[in-house]
């Protein structure tokens, strides 16, 4: 009879269990839900601590329903039971008699109802509480702004994308042709940058994924180029003579995706190069029986060679009684036209070359350049029959001075050059009217230097050159010869040589080249020439006016005043200025740099400015040097260097020689020197070139168009370090000890050095 | 308080305080109370409170404990043999230690610790063995006094630069000298300058070393890099930044007896580096050629910082000798010029000044060796380099080496400024006083200018000026030199406000303490420290790219340490046998004898 008592308890376990799941559950999961939204990491911290939270609820709810529930379940649902349904579990045999009666009675009631349900009813409103709570908290849960987790939601951009136009891009087709004397074939490249032969032209012909209405090429130095569209193709053409970069703009379309620039880089056509095979050296002493002189010149050039024109000078007499003749031939030499040696002997019986001549011979080539070719010019070389040595008197001993060349041009020699450039000058373009102004202006710099030295001025013209490396010795007259030339400004007695007239001669001979030098560098012959004229006329009257033979004459030494005499009074002597210069500081890259590094912005306009002037570079100019070689190749790069640098010597030792020969004997014979601790020029500060100027015009340009861009501001600074000239190294000055470094010092003394 | 057989004990004073205030109060209480057995119980307190203090102050070991540290590259098997030592040993293994090993069955229960420090704090061990590649800065400074030993990891053989001595500091405008050492066969070395252009390129020599010089173009940041390469692979690639300071003038005073090409040459660089230099340069006797109006006189001479004297025009200063040797004193740099045979009076005269005196009647050639001349620190560095790596000749054919000097007779004491490849000095140095005196026995260093060598020239010549003119900058900060990421850098020589700004853009405000202030760098870069004398810059490099280095560093200052230690034996024999009575059991002694005392002390109590 227990037995269905006990199932019936079982089941209102189970409806109890069920129950509190009810509740519990929606309660839970609203819990679950808003612990998750504000600390997903430690979510399932709160799963558990729920899940045990409903378990141990439904364990005690479990534990509630036990016999006396069931007992007490039982007398209050059946009053038939009167109350003694505690009776059913006891034992039988222990009750007393009445007690078992009235068991046995509640066995019959409960036995006459068939099926009886002891569970309890479903808490509906308690369940219906829990769910609207739990609804209401995940809807809050959901409205909750920072709640949500934004990544997993798709982007809103792909449902709006078929509003915006897809990205601009183009199709780039762009065709190379090079000048025609190049030879070379045309070429077709499929990207926006290129590499094209100097004075060759670019076509483009680009397509554009959305018609634009307009669409132009901006090159970085502000020009712009407009394409004009055929057929949906955009096209232009362009011819181009440097490096640039530029940029393809459009309107009214999507714009382009933002690149760096497209590099369009210029292969310069370099100068003929001259490898001189024979003679080896500059200056060759005849021996007694040479018929013929050889001269081998090899030459090669990257497209081409047009032709070849030997100079021939024979310079004849001594002292002022020097007569040039100069005559020109056409070589035509062997080989392709790349490669050519030519040869040629020159027949110096034919010529007339006797004792004390020289014969001056140099070879010029040129290029198939057009228009204009370039021009390569080998060093002069002198072949020299030495006059028979001079029978000096005595009592002359050391005032005979050799006449010796000088290779710089004279003072009418840069008339003739000057009168020859005014009669070009319809011809040449500006910039090279210039170039050329400018060079005659260098070789009458140096001229003037040469006299300036007799008058005590700044010397520029370094002798250390010649001093210094002797090379190999070529033979032993050649060597008294060098030695000579190399020291004859040494003698310190030659600054008190010259007369009060012949002075003031040559100063107003060295005022007038100093205008006709500015005239020049600044490219006006025609004005220079008047100065070049007056110049020419001082000189010859200082020459007229002097004589070698000075001793004859005598010195003429101001009249001692015998007032001021051994006093030690120094005081109308004024101190010289002081004619040494520092070397200029702050160009335009150094100024930059600075800027820079002081993590400002940079003065753009001179920067740029400057970076458009630079030359582009030769694909293999820095293999191209060879120092040991009798090489010379004013091509553009070096020329510009050079000019900018204004490297005198250098120009003076390159150049021909000239005729200077009568001029030359009045400087070399009065050569004087210059105090030794005021004569250097500030150095000659050739920078290398830079190797990539383009990469340096993109970072102005990205600087340019963001100026806070900091990778740009590195970029233009990388780009900046192979132009900057290094200063002279000044001492860092050293910490001043502190308290304890002096007593350390001072403890350190030695009795020695101690007062 | 050793008791042979009883233990070593460290009395800690607080807890004696303590078991003594407690004896004797319970004596005390014992005296005051009546009761039976009184001198017994008070005899039990004492006997109590001693117990109970030698329980509490027996030491854990007897014998010097050993530690060992396994730090990054440390094997298991290493370990092991560390272990391997007789004794108790405690292993403990540094941040980066054993993660490659940890799944090794061998290894055995190691405790992880944040540094060394730390496990020096909880295990008192009096030695150390370090197994791996070596401690950290910070480590290192935690060892102390203590003896150790170092089980260096196996280095790997792949070709790598080890060492590297680069200058924190150059001169815009010199040269300057960088040296290390490389591990491999048939690598080349390669300097590339902020462009990313080589500017230098070296093979090493059979023992691994190498050098380079560069001219620093400008002043300012510069990074430059070095690339080992074989071939044209580059195996590895190292930032090497630079700090390229310009110069500032130095007000100094020629004298010379004669003009001659070098003074010309010494004006021009002067002029061109800005340097105020004035002259007097003797035409014929008593007739001299003045470039400022410098009057020669102790007033001037404490104005000046440098007076550069020759042998010929010595003899004018023999009036001022007083006054000079009183300038020199108080900080005026001088520097003789050898230019030719010294008269015997004015050689007496040098060797009161510790100058030396010329001998010979010819200037000799020399070659200079420029390897030394690159930066301020000079030849006298010779010996201060990092171990293991040996300054190495700069040899370049197309430098211009061959020049004159006099021969000196070399005087003890000197530093050397200059040196030809043989080893004999061509200038040198010494302190006078505050200031410095110095020698110059070349003759034509204005030969390296004519031959196009016009750094040289200039590099010399500001190394020399820079050495010898008074010292009156004030310091400036002290930047750390080899910073990486994520370790801390400290600065000093700050004033009371600095800010350091990240190459980033982040400024944080600097917590200074005595001038010196500390932060650990997050970004690799340059680092601009805003400070009242105006702003310096210091680098910050990656450690990962810069590891070759720190790894050698690392090994070689622990391998310092190994020598530093006091020269206790590290592993001694009869001291590690252990004991008759553990530390253990005699704590059980103690606080036995203090239970029955205690218990004794008790049942009295009740009972009296």
């Amino acid at each position: 009879m227990i037995a269905p008592l006990r199932r019936l308890q079982s089941a209102a376990r189970r409806r109890r269990s069920a129950q509190v799941l009810a509740v519990g559950l929606p309660w839970a999961i609203a819990g679950f839900a808003a612990w998750r939204a504000f600390s997903p990491a430690t979510a399932w911290v709160a799963a558990v601590a729920l899940l045990s939270a409903i378990a141990w609820r439904i364990a005690a709810a479990r534990r509630g329903i036990d016999q006396a529930w069931l007992v007490h379940r039982l007398d209050a649902d059946d009053r038939a039971l009167e109350d003694s349904a505690d009776l059913l579990f006891a034992d039988p045999a222990t009750l007393p008699a009445v007690a078992r009666l009235q068991r046995e009675r509640v066995l019959r009631v409960l036995q006459g109802r068939a099926t009886r349900e002891l569970h309890e009813p479903w808490p509906r409103r308690r369940i219906a509480w829990a769910c609207g709570a739990a609804i209401l908290v995940l809807a809050a849960l959901m409205a909750w702004p920072l709640a949500s987790p934004r990544a997993p939601s798709p982007p809103p951009r792909a449902l709006a994308a078929p509003a915006i136009p897809a990205a601009q891009a183009l199709i780039a087709h762009l065709r190379v042709v090079p000048p025609p004397y190049t030879g070379l074939p045309a070429r077709e490249l499929q990207t926006l940058s290129a590499r094209v032969e100097e004075g060759g032209t670019l076509e483009w012909s680009l397509r554009f994924v959305h018609a634009p209405q307009r669409a132009r090429l901006v090159f970085v130095d502000g020009q712009r180029l407009e394409l004009t569209a055929t057929q949906g193709t955009w096209k232009a053409s362009r011819t181009l003579a440097r490096s640039t970069l530029y940029r393809v703009e459009v309107e009214g379309a999507a714009p382009l995706p933002a690149t760096p620039s497209a590099r369009l880089e210029v292969i310069p056509d370099r100068a003929p190069r001259l490898t001189v095979l024979q003679p080896e050296r500059t200056l060759t002493v005849a021996t007694e029986g040479l018929r013929q002189w050889a001269i081998v010149v090899e030459a090669n050039d990257d497209y081409g060679l047009a032709g070849a024109q030997l100079d021939v000078m024979l310079a004849q007499g001594s002292g002022e009684q020097v007569t040039v003749t100069q005559r020109r031939l056409a070589l035509a030499g062997q080989g392709d036209a790349k490669r050519r040696r030519y040869e040629h002997r020159v027949d110096l019986a034919a010529l007339g070359f006797a004792a004390g001549d020289d014969v001056i011979a140099a070879l010029q080539v040129r290029d198939n350049r057009t228009p204009e070719a370039n021009l390569a010019r080998s060093p002069s070389f002198i072949l020299r029959w030495p006059p028979p040595a001079a029978q000096e008197g005595s009592g002359v001993e050391g005032l005979v001075q050799k006449a010796m060349p000088a290779y710089f041009r004279s003072q009418r020699q840069i008339i003739i050059d000057t009168e020859a450039l005014i009669a070009q000058r319809q011809v040449l373009a500006a910039d090279d009217f210039l170039a050329k102004s400018d060079t005659i202006g260098a070789d009458q710099r140096l001229l003037r230097l040469r006299y300036g030295q007799f008058l005590g001025e700044e010397s520029e013209v370094a002798g250390e050159a010649h001093a210094d490396s002797p090379g190999a010795p070529p033979g032993d007259s050649t060597r008294e010869l060098m030695a000579e030339a190399g020291h004859l400004h040494d003698l310190p007695e030659a600054a008190t040589l010259l007369d009060p007239g012949t002075r003031a001669l040559l100063r107003e001979a060295l005022a007038a080249m100093w205008e006709a030098e500015r005239e020049l560098r600044t490219g006006a012959p025609v004005a220079a020439l008047p100065h070049e004229r007056r110049a020419l006329e001082f000189i010859k009257r200082a020459q007229q006016a002097d004589r070698i033979y000075l001793a004859r004459v005598g010195l003429d030494l101001p009249v001692l005043d015998a007032a001021r005499r051994l006093t030690g009074e120094r005081g109308v002597l004024a101190g010289r200025r002081d004619p040494a210069a520092p070397a200029p500081s702050a160009r335009v890259p150094e100024a930059a740099w600075t800027a820079l590094q002081a993590g400002a912005l940079p003065d753009l306009a001179p920067l740029s400015a400057w970076a458009a002037r630079l030359p582009d570079a030769a694909p293999d100019a820095m293999s191209e040097v060879a120092p040991d070689t009798l090489v010379a190749t004013p091509d553009a790069t070096t020329r510009a260097a050079l000019d900018a640098a204004t490297a005198p010597t250098s120009v003076a030792t390159i150049g021909a020689m000239t005729d200077a020969r009568a001029e030359a004997a009045t400087a070399s014979t009065i050569a004087a020197t210059t105090d030794a601790t005021t004569g250097v020029a500030s150095p000659a500060t050739v920078t290398a070139p830079v190797r990539d100027p383009l990469a340096l015009l993109e970072a102005i340009d990205a600087l340019q168009r963001d100026a806070q861009c900091v990778a740009c501001r590195d970029a233009l600074a990388r780009a900046l370090w192979p132009a900057l000239t290094p200063p002279a190294a000044a001492p860092l000055p050293r910490a001043k000890p502190d308290a304890v470094g002096e007593a350390y010092l001072d403890a350190l003394a030695t009795p020695e050095q101690t007062p | 308080m050793t008791g042979v057989g009883l233990g070593d004990f460290v009395v800690d004073p607080l807890v004696a305080g303590l078991l003594a205030t407690a004896c004797g109060v319970g004596v005390a209480l014992t005296a005051w109370r009546a009761g039976r057995w009184r001198a017994p119980r008070i005899a039990l307190q004492f006997l109590a409170a001693l117990a109970l203090l030698a329980a509490l102050s027996v030491r854990d070991a007897a014998a010097p404990s050993i530690l060992v540290v396994a730090t990054p590259g440390a094997s298991a098997a290493a370990i092991e043999a560390a272990v391997a030592a007789k004794g108790r040993v405690t292993i403990v293994a540094l941040p980066g230690a054993l993660e490659a090993g940890r799944d090794d069955g061998g290894v055995r229960a190691i405790e992880q610790v944040p540094d060394l420090a730390t496990a020096l704090r909880r295990l008192q061990a009096e030695q150390l063995i370090v197994v791996g590649h070596g401690l950290r800065a910070h480590d290192r400074a935690a060892v102390g006094d203590r003896a150790l030993a170092f089980v260096p990891a196996a280095v790997s053989n792949a070709p790598a630069i080890l060492a590297l001595e680069a200058p924190a500091t150059v001169i815009a405008g010199a040269w300057w000298t960088l040296q290390g050492r490389v591990q491999g066969e048939g690598l080349a070395i390669v300097l590339r300058d902020p462009s990313g252009a080589q500017v230098a390129r070296s093979s090493a020599d059979s023992q691994g070393r190498f050098a380079l010089q560069a001219v620093a173009r400008a002043a300012g940041a510069l990074d430059f890099q070095l690339q080992l390469r074989r071939g044209d692979e580059v195996l590895q690639s190292l930032p090497v930044p630079l700090r390229a300071e310009a110069g500032a003038p130095v007000r100094a005073l020629l004298l010379a007896a004669a003009p001659s090409p070098e003074l010309k040459y010494l004006r021009r660089w002067a002029l061109d580096a800005g340097v105020p230099l004035e002259a007097r340069i003797g035409l014929a006797p008593g007739l001299a050629q003045r470039r400022g109006d410098a009057a020669l006189d102790a007033a001037q001479l404490a104005q000046l910082d440098l007076l550069i004297v020759d042998e010929r025009s010595w003899p004018q200063l023999a009036a001022l000798q007083p006054a000079l040797r009183e300038a020199v004193r108080d900080g005026l740099g001088l520097l003789v010029r050898v230019t030719g045979p010294v008269p015997a009076t004015t050689a007496r005269e040098w060797a009161r000044w510790g100058l030396p005196v010329p001998t010979g009647a010819q200037p000799v050639a020399v070659e200079v060796a420029w390897g030394d001349v690159a930066d301020g620190r000079a030849a006298s560095m010779r010996d201060g380099a990092a171990p293991g790596l040996a300054r190495a000749d700069i040899f370049d054919s197309t430098l211009p080496r061959s020049l004159h000097a006099w021969p000196v007779v070399p005087s003890p004491g000197e530093a050397v400024l200059l040196a030809d490849r043989a080893g004999r000095a061509l200038a040198t140095w010494h302190a006078f006083g505050r200031g410095r005196v110095g020698s110059l026995r070349l003759i034509d260093t204005h030969r390296l200018y004519t031959r196009g060598a016009r750094e040289r020239h200039a590099t010399l010549w500001a190394s020399a000026w820079r050495t010898l003119a008074r010292a009156r900058a004030t310091p400036a900060p002290l930047l750390p030199q080899d910073a990486v990421t994520g370790e801390r850098v400290v600065a000093c020589g700050l004033a009371t406000e600095a800010a350091i700004t990240a190459p980033s853009g982040t400024v944080l405000a600097l917590e200074i303490v005595d001038g010196c202030a500390a932060f650990w760098p997050r970004e690799a870069g340059w680092h601009r420290i805003a400070n009242q004398e105006g702003d310096t810059r210091f680098a910050v490099r990656d450690p990962a790219r810069i590891e070759s280095l720190r790894l050698q560093a690392q090994r070689v200052a622990t391998q310092a340490l190994v020598r530093l230690a006091p020269a206790t034996p590290l592993i001694p024999g009869p001291a590690w046998t252990p004991r008759s009575i553990q530390p253990d059991r005699l704590r059980a002694f103690w606080l036995l004898l203090w239970l029955a005392a205690a218990a004794l002390l008790w049942a009295l109590e009740r009972r009296a």
